[in-house]
């Protein structure tokens, strides 16, 4: 009983059990979505997600949202397929740091509007994703980066591997991944972050530069969102000023929302994130195999926000009751 | 650690709210501090907390000059304030909680949660708390978090504590319990600033008292040298002349327009019965946070209540809303004007006729420019409202203007109870002698009228009878002719 008690109280059981829910429903009714080839699909759709996520859900931990993200990404896109066309030559770990730093110079903008304005995240996000898909037209003169314009050493960044076949791309989030959740989880700056985000009228009370804190989650979001720029690239080797990045910040928030971090900040995990991105790549790659076609993707992904947020919801609550029962 | 302030002085836009008040604290003393509302008390421990800067004076620790810029340096040099309601992290650990803002190590480096979480259950032990420093706040009393706030203080080695009303949350056994840990603290060489409006509590507690009143510091006495009657008449001051209280022919009259009985709205207030006639004048003294609000509210139908009965000319109904109890001839005029009584950016005539759109529109419900205008001249005029024209907005007015406005607003509706909360805030004196006059006026003319103010003397020069309420419970109801500020003080506070 002891240990049920403790297993419900897993924040992110709600989510897990949906995703065992979904992959069980999925099987059943088509037994190709057990393959290796569809789960090398979702693993293979969820890195420029989920690198994205961590930094969005670093924001929306200490209380704001960015929803400038997507125009992030095709911005450093943009910068890094001009680099490219100028300096075949240029090498990853060049082009890594080129499209971080572009990045983090933006969202940085972002954070300084912000805190030193006193503006409301949405709407200064809202205004900076057309600013920056601006600046993507202006400075990409509208054509699109191409194939060939990419070097092959990028593109086979997501294909090819130095381990266990696994593509370079996924071993690179995974390591992103562990660095946030040891980050957020373990380090001082990462507790002050969920400080700041659960009261940061008391979080100033007690010490914690609030301004420096959102800053540095903006900065890391944008830095991220530059990175995914690479990722979009290397992946789909092309940059295209009107497409890249497109709407990419509703499926990055819904993952982040869907994996249990509170919108009004202060709680949210790595791990819930990370099961929240995964379940909307298993969402994406089993709607075809169940023969369900692509106009109801949109459609499904809304419900399964809802229905997640709902149970979620259902589970703090069961949470609540154990321990207000176990503090008696 | 010594404390002394001298010649403390704090203005805000020009209006002085602390004046020269020199003041000393030892180690190993509890010394209350006293004052009606906006005595001084609060925006004294604000400067000693570094929440406000002075506009003037010195502060000295162990005579060394001090400058507390931030609550960070009040910290650094051993103050902490303990707030009323616990500034707590409901997300995070009870660790996390008490070691915010001061853990080991730069940014990057790793919390030692070993470390927080043992020197947390150390700390949380030694003022007999037992919990678990690994659980999640979310779902703690809020004395275990005043406890835990408390606990955060002594994880920074604070040599000062000062508790802003830290009682009025908790429950008799709870102030028990903190008492206990206060003695506890003192007998270590603690100092500790204790603010409370129990006068009970404050000679069980304290030491010394200090009283301020109306940004003065008045005097500074041992404990067991004064009697809670002094202590009154230093908050009060010197006796201010009674104005006659405007009699009328509501005593007359037979009937009740309002009977409440026994109303009761969770821990906001309790057993709440009172009568109200035609013509009645029922002033509510007390202090802010004694429940008048919300007794008023929920009679308005803004608030719910959980049990209890009102009766409204003999008959018993239930308001559910504002706009049933308007129907029914309600009107409430809140104390927060800029938040609830006005629409800022919204003609003056507009804002005067928005209760009664009924009055104001054609057969199709649209409004007639014609009549909102005729309508709101009238009271424009009867009210002596300075404006240059029907059309100006309201929030270009002055706070005493804004003030008619409103209450033309409720008059248009011609109710037959009229609830003033706080009416005469932050207007002048002039505008606040015709505001008096309309309240009498009014009265004349048969509205029941509750007044709810903080201002004694407001209380006393119009109200027929006072209702005195002191958390949430009525303890005095005094008929105006043996009326006195000493009398509403001492059922005020205990």
């Amino acid at each position: 009983m002891k240990f049920f008690d403790k297993f419900l109280r897993i924040r992110e059981l709600g989510i897990f059990s949906i995703i065992v829910f979904f992959v069980i429903i999925a099987s059943v009714i088509d037994s190709r979505f057990l393959t290796i080839d569809s789960w090398r699909a979702v693993l293979l759709a969820i890195p420029l997600i989920l690198v994205m996520a961590m930094g969005q859900m670093m924001v929306i931990i200490c209380r704001h949202v960015d929803i400038s993200i997507g125009s992030t990404l095709a911005f450093a896109a943009i910068i890094i397929g001009l680099v490219f066309i100028h300096y075949p030559g240029t090498s990853l770990w060049m082009a890594l740091i080129i499209t971080s730093f572009v990045g983090l110079i933006m969202g940085l903008i972002n954070g300084f509007i912000v805190t030193r304005f006193n503006v409301h995240s949405i709407i200064v996000t809202l205004g900076t994703l057309s600013l920056y898909r601006g600046l993507v037209f202006i400075v990409s003169g509208g054509r699109q980066i191409d194939r060939n314009d990419i070097p092959e050493h990028i593109v086979s960044f997501s294909q090819t591997s130095f381990l266990f076949s696994i593509p370079a791309i996924l071993i690179f989030s995974a390591v992103i991944v562990i660095i946030t959740h040891i980050l957020m989880r373990h380090s001082v700056l990462g507790r002050e972050i969920y400080a700041t985000g659960s009261n940061p009228v008391a979080a100033h009370l007690k010490g914690t530069n609030v301004t420096k804190v959102t800053l540095f989650c903006f900065g890391v979001c944008g830095m991220l969102a530059g990175v995914a720029g690479l990722f979009y690239a290397s992946r789909f080797g092309y940059v295209n000023p009107g497409v890249t990045g497109v709407g990419i910040e509703f499926i990055v928030i819904a993952g982040v929302i869907i994996g249990g971090t509170s919108i009004t900040g202060g709680s949210g995990t790595v791990l819930g994130t990370f099961l929240g991105i995964l379940l909307l790549g298993i969402i994406n790659v089993a709607l075809p195999v169940l023969n369900i076609p692509g106009e109801f993707q949109k459609a499904i992904y809304g419900l399964i926000i809802v229905v997640a947020l709902a149970l979620d919801q259902l589970i703090i609550y069961r949470m609540k009751k154990l321990s207000a029962s176990s503090n008696v | 650690m010594n404390l002394s302030a001298k010649n403390i002085g704090k203005s805000f836009s020009g209006v002085n709210v602390l004046r020269k008040v020199d003041f000393e604290l030892k180690p190993g003393e509890v010394h209350a501090l006293v004052g009606e509302n906006g005595a001084g008390k609060s925006t004294f421990v604000k400067i000693l907390s570094g929440v406000y800067t002075p506009s003037e004076g010195e502060i000295y620790l162990d005579n060394n000059k001090v400058q507390i810029s931030t609550p960070i340096v009040a910290q650094k040099n051993g103050i902490s304030l303990i707030h009323q309601e616990p500034q707590s992290f409901s997300h995070l650990s009870v660790a996390e909680n008490i070691f915010m803002g001061h853990m080991d190590g730069s940014n990057f480096s790793r919390v030692n949660w070993q470390n927080i979480n043992k020197s947390s259950e150390k700390i949380l032990s030694s003022i007999g708390l037992e919990i678990d420093p690994k659980i999640i706040m979310e779902g703690l009393s809020i004395a275990d978090q005043q406890m835990i706030e408390i606990a955060g203080a002594l994880s920074k080695n604070s040599k000062i504590l000062i508790m802003d009303e830290p009682t009025s949350p908790l429950t008799p056994n709870e102030v028990g319990k903190l008492f206990e840990i206060v003695q506890q603290l003192k007998s270590k060489g603690m100092a500790i600033i204790f603010i409370s409006h129990r006068l009970e509590e404050i000679k069980a507690i304290s030491d010394r008292v200090t009283i301020f009143r109306d940004g003065d510091l008045i005097t500074t006495k041992k404990i067991n040298e004064v009697t809670n009657e002094n202590i009154i008449k230093f908050m009060i001051g010197r006796s201010i002349e009674k104005v006659e209280v405007k009699e009328n022919d509501y005593s007359t009259k037979e009937q009740f327009v309002l009977n409440i009985k026994n109303l009761s709205y969770s821990n906001k207030f309790k057993n709440i019965s009172f009568n109200l006639k035609k013509g009645e004048i029922l002033g509510f003294a007390g202090l802010v946070g004694a429940g008048r609000t919300e007794v008023a509210k929920s009679i308005f139908g803004a608030e719910s209540y959980d049990y209890g009965e009102i009766y409204f000319n003999g008959n018993k109904i239930t308001n559910n809303s504002p706009n049933e109890a308007i129907e029914k001839g309600f009107a409430y005029v809140p104390e927060d004007r800029k938040l609830m009584g006005i629409f800022g950016p919204v003609a003056v005539e507009d804002n005067i006729t928005s209760a009664v759109p009924k009055d104001i529109s054609n057969k199709f419900g649209l409004i007639n420019t014609k009549l909102v205008s005729s309508k709101s001249s009238e009271y424009i005029k009867k009210f002596n409202i300075m404006l240059t024209s029907g059309r100006q907005l309201i929030e270009e007015l002055s706070g005493g203007n804004q003030q008619k406005c409103i209450i033309s607003k409720w008059l248009m509706s011609n109710p037959s109870v009229l609830i003033l909360d706080e009416p005469t805030r932050g207007v002048d004196v002039g505008v606040k002698s015709e505001m008096y006059e309309i309240i009498n006026q009014l009265a004349k003319m048969g509205t029941a009228i509750i007044l709810i103010s903080s201002e004694l003397p407001e209380i006393l020069s119009l109200s027929h009878r006072i209702i005195v309420m002191r958390e949430g419970q009525i303890t005095n109801v005094l008929d105006h002719k043996d009326a006195t500020q000493e009398k509403i003080m001492k059922f005020a506070i205990s």
